[in-house]
């Protein structure tokens, strides 16, 4: 029975933490600069 | 435009190794601009360096630095 | 009260080491608001005095051809509302290149605040025989100058000091070093005047520095921006004003660069002594082999085999590390954890999902260590150089080669690096083959299957390897495929002429370690963070999907068949064989039943055609918001169907392992390169879409990127797969 808890909650915060990413995805609020760790989109752009 | 292109004497038309003095610049707008600020302004010398494997871009030496520029635009800085 | 400075100068002139050597540790990034410039800002403790340090955009010009190339002169001239008034400068020039620096620093002085000159890079300058008299300089300019060596930080404490004094505001402000001729200076006044009348329409007063951008720059950004907001007689009137700033038949562009560089001429000529013949630096010398016809092109395709090959060799050792370690954790955690829901959980979501990914690590900062050493070292520009034409071909320009080698380690950046692109058809043209370039996340995807299915064989008598010239091709697949794409957007939804290019080819320096490191270390953190956020999240829901309903009636009949097992085998051998094939047989009808599996069988006939099974489809479509996803998901996917008592084989072995239901093996050497190919062209990055959304400002790129790719990636996978069989067999 605890296990079942345990279980259950794991899953229902990892899906509360995947629809958050998408919402602020969408929202425009994480847009991922630095997303990818390059920092050539966290310095001028080069010529 | 034949005769045009027989009389004067354009950037593009030079060699790896030649040299030229530039006179003026042809194109209007932003290309000309932009060549201009980066030095390619009338009374400048100017020499080819070389060209890109597939012929296009070339590279040029003027005031002190290497720019490198496709003949298109290269067409616009008419020469001495 | 603290000051601000800025700090300016050309593009390639060492203005990052600079500002690194001032502000130490004490930096910190945001965004200029409109526009993805970053913004870079420093605390500054310089003997005593305090302030701001902000690092502003490289440029050649104050002119402006797009948003963000307004971005200096706006800064400088206090018109942006988000920012603290700049209280002073300090110029970077680079000793070696006067000339052209002092065009700028031209337009700079007439600022007319406060300033400093930092004249770097006074060791190349030497080495080409340039000898530049820094305290003639100083009294030319009327400023104080400093000769630093930005990589070997000599000078720095002089410069230190000097701009401590910049700080207290003790430097005088800069003067106006020149004039314009007669006929521009009364067409500026008439400028301002007209200008002035419109002061409620503007909303502002219009600087005269900024009047003269819009008298000089035709068609340039200032243009627009004022135009926007005034009636539309404007721009007649603006037509006119330009015709009086016409001096003997040439146009106010001319005369200014004229102007400028007619004075940088007499600068230079007091304080710079050159050799009478130009000296052949170093990099000219490299240069006559690196871009040479023949040399630099095989030179070019060598650095690129070269690095997919190290991929592949020097990884290795690192990689059976961690999935020793994976090993070991899932064998801990299967025996310390009773059996049960919460086992399954950690064992076949949690650790064969992450480990599965972060076991890619190695390869991830091999590749961006080397795109990072290539990138400091100038011999991007190079590369920029030598595939120009290809680039031109398909209606694009050398611009668009630096957003595209660097959607190589993201597309993201490679996104945002468009904003250079002035042309708006070439910067969405560029904008929407660039997720086409095979980024970081593609490459564990491509080892998984490469290392898997593809058989190792040596080529060029050992000095390749068959897997890393597939990886080669893989990468390879996604240039060959955006160039027609390329090719065809220009000629239809977005037609238009060829833009210009011209690019400054950089000396080359040495890499500098803290540099490269700090790049390779972003890249490997932002990684892992991935992998622990939204992996993480993800593979737990993915197990969850594919575990329940685990109903107990299956369990129920498979215990029965066990203990009937039991009862008639005798001979232990026999039986253990026999338990473990009622288990598997368990695992599958458990998945096969879970939700995920109902799911995949629903979507497995479309997928059909691609060689896959509903397992693979799924894994597909859950990496839709990031593709590097499916390597977890099959982790847990196939560990959830596999035989548990199995000594933990790694994905790998898994995969080789996993069958149709009628017992032949499903992955083959077309399934491998039909998935490979799927994830090399299909558009399964939730981020990149959202960037592109919001760079175009339109949901309509976003949506025609997504449709092309996933349409291509089905395509590409298809053929792949067909033609692989049909050549095999």
């Amino acid at each position: 029975m605890i296990e079942a808890l345990i279980t259950g909650l794991v899953v229902a915060a990892a899906a509360a933490y995947i629809g958050r990413s998408l919402y602020r995805a969408a929202r425009g609020k994480s847009h991922g600069c630095g997303h990818c760790g390059s920092d050539t989109c966290a310095s001028e752009p080069k010529r | 435009m034949s005769a045009i292109t027989s009389t004067v004497m354009t950037l593009a038309d030079l060699q790896p190794g030649d040299f030229g003095t530039v006179e003026r610049i042809m194109c209007l707008g932003p290309v000309q601009q932009r060549l201009l600020e980066l030095g390619m302004s009338p009374g400048v010398d100017l020499e080819v360096i070389r060209t890109a494997p597939l012929g296009d871009p070339m590279e040029v030496y003027v005031r002190g630095f290497h720019l490198t520029l496709r003949r298109n635009e290269a067409r616009c800085v008419i020469l001495k | 009260m603290p000051s601000t400075i800025a700090i300016l100068g050309n593009p390639n002139v060492g203005k990052t080491s600079i500002f690194n050597a001032l502000t130490g540790l004490n930096q910190s990034t945001a965004n200029y608001a409109g526009v993805t410039i970053d913004r870079k800002f420093g605390r500054v403790n310089c003997d005593g005095a305090t302030g701001t340090l902000v690092d502003l955009p490289g440029a050649y010009s104050l002119a402006a051809r797009s948003p963000d190339e307004l971005i200096v002169a706006d800064v400088l001239l206090g018109q942006r509302a988000d920012e603290d008034r700049i209280d002073g400068m300090l110029i970077i020039v680079d000793a070696s290149n006067l000339e052209r620096n002092l065009y700028f620093v031209s337009q700079l002085l007439e600022m007319e605040i406060p300033a400093v000159v930092a004249l770097n890079m006074i060791d190349v300058a030497k080495r080409r025989g340039i000898k530049v008299d820094a305290d003639k300089l100083s009294e030319a300019l009327g400023l104080p100058v400093v000769p630093v060596c930005g990589n070997t930080a000599k000078g720095i404490d002089t410069l230190k000091l000097r701009f401590a004094k910049l700080l207290r505001g003790e430097v005088p402000a800069a003067e106006v070093k020149f004039r314009y001729p007669g006929p521009e200076t009364r067409a500026i006044g008439e400028l301002e005047a007209e200008l002035a009348q419109h002061r409620d329409k503007i909303g502002r007063d219009v600087p005269r520095i900024e009047a003269v951008r819009l008298l000089v720059d035709e068609g340039g950004e200032t243009e627009l921006r004022v135009t926007k907001l005034l009636d539309g007689g404007f721009p007649t009137r603006l037509k006119a004003i330009r015709e009086h700033a016409i001096n003997d038949g040439v146009p106010a562009a001319v005369q200014e660069a004229n102007a400028r560089y007619g004075w940088a001429h007499s600068v230079i000529d007091a304080c710079v002594t050159r050799p009478p013949k130009r000296i052949r630096t170093r990099s000219e010398k490299i240069d006559d082999v690196v871009t040479h016809r023949i040399w630099g092109t095989l030179i070019f395709a060598a650095v690129m085999l070269f690095i997919f090959q190290s991929i592949y060799a020097w990884a290795v050792p690192a990689m059976d590390l961690i999935d020793g370690v994976v090993g070991m954790s899932a064998e801990w955690a299967a025996a310390y954890l009773p059996e049960g829901m919460l086992q399954s959980l950690v064992v076949d979501g949690l650790i064969a999902g992450v480990g599965s990914v972060v076991i890619f690590l190695p390869q991830i900062l091999l590749l961006s260590l080397f795109i990072a050493i290539l990138e400091d070292c100038g011999y991007m520009a190079r590369a920029a150089f030598l595939l120009d034409r290809l680039l031109s071909w398909c209606g694009l320009s050398g611009q668009s080669f630096i957003p595209m080698l660097t959607s190589f380690a993201c597309a993201i950046p490679g996104l945002l690096a468009t904003r250079t692109i002035q042309n708006r058809r070439d910067r969405l043209v560029t904008m929407l083959v660039a997720p086409l370039m095979s980024c970081s996340a593609r490459l564990p995807v491509y080892i998984i299957m490469i290392a898997a299915f593809v058989p190792a064989r040596p080529i060029l008598g050992g000095l390749l390897g068959t897997q890393a010239v597939t990886l080669f091709c893989m990468y390879l697949l996604g240039v060959v495929v955006a160039a027609p794409v390329a090719w065809i957007l220009k000629k239809t939804l977005l037609r238009g002429p060829q833009p210009p290019f011209l690019l400054e080819m950089p000396s080359y320096k040495t890499p500098r370690a803290a540099t490269v490191f700090i790049k390779v270390y972003r890249e490997g953190r932002e990684f892992l963070v991935r992998a622990g956020t939204l992996i993480f999240a993800v593979t737990i829901v993915v197990w969850a999907l594919a575990y329940f309903p685990h109903p107990e009636s299956v369990l129920e009949k498979y215990e029965g068949l066990r203990t009937a097992a039991a009862n008639e085998i005798a001979d232990t051998a026999a039986l253990d064989e026999r338990i473990a094939e009622i288990d598997n047989l368990e695992a599958g009808e458990l998945l096969r039943g879970s939700v995920l599996g109902r799911i995949g069988h629903v979507v497995e006939p479309v997928f059909r055609p691609l060689g896959w099974d509903w397992r693979i489809a799924t894994a597909a479509i859950a990496s839709f918001p990031a593709r590097e996803i499916i390597v977890a998901t099959l982790g847990t996917l196939f560990n959830l169907g596999a035989d548990e008592d199995e000594e933990s084989p790694g994905l790998r072995e898994t995969l080789r392992n996993a069958t149709w239901p009628d017992g032949t093996p499903l992955f083959t050497l077309p399934v491998a390169l039909s998935i490979m190919v799927f994830f090399a062209l299909c558009a399964q990055c939730g981020a990149t879409l959202m960037v592109m959304k919001r760079e175009t400002k339109q949901w309509r790129w976003p949506i025609i990127a997504f449709t092309y790719m996933t349409t291509l990636a089905y395509i590409g996978a298809f053929l792949a797969y067909q033609i692989g069989t049909a050549v095999l067999s």
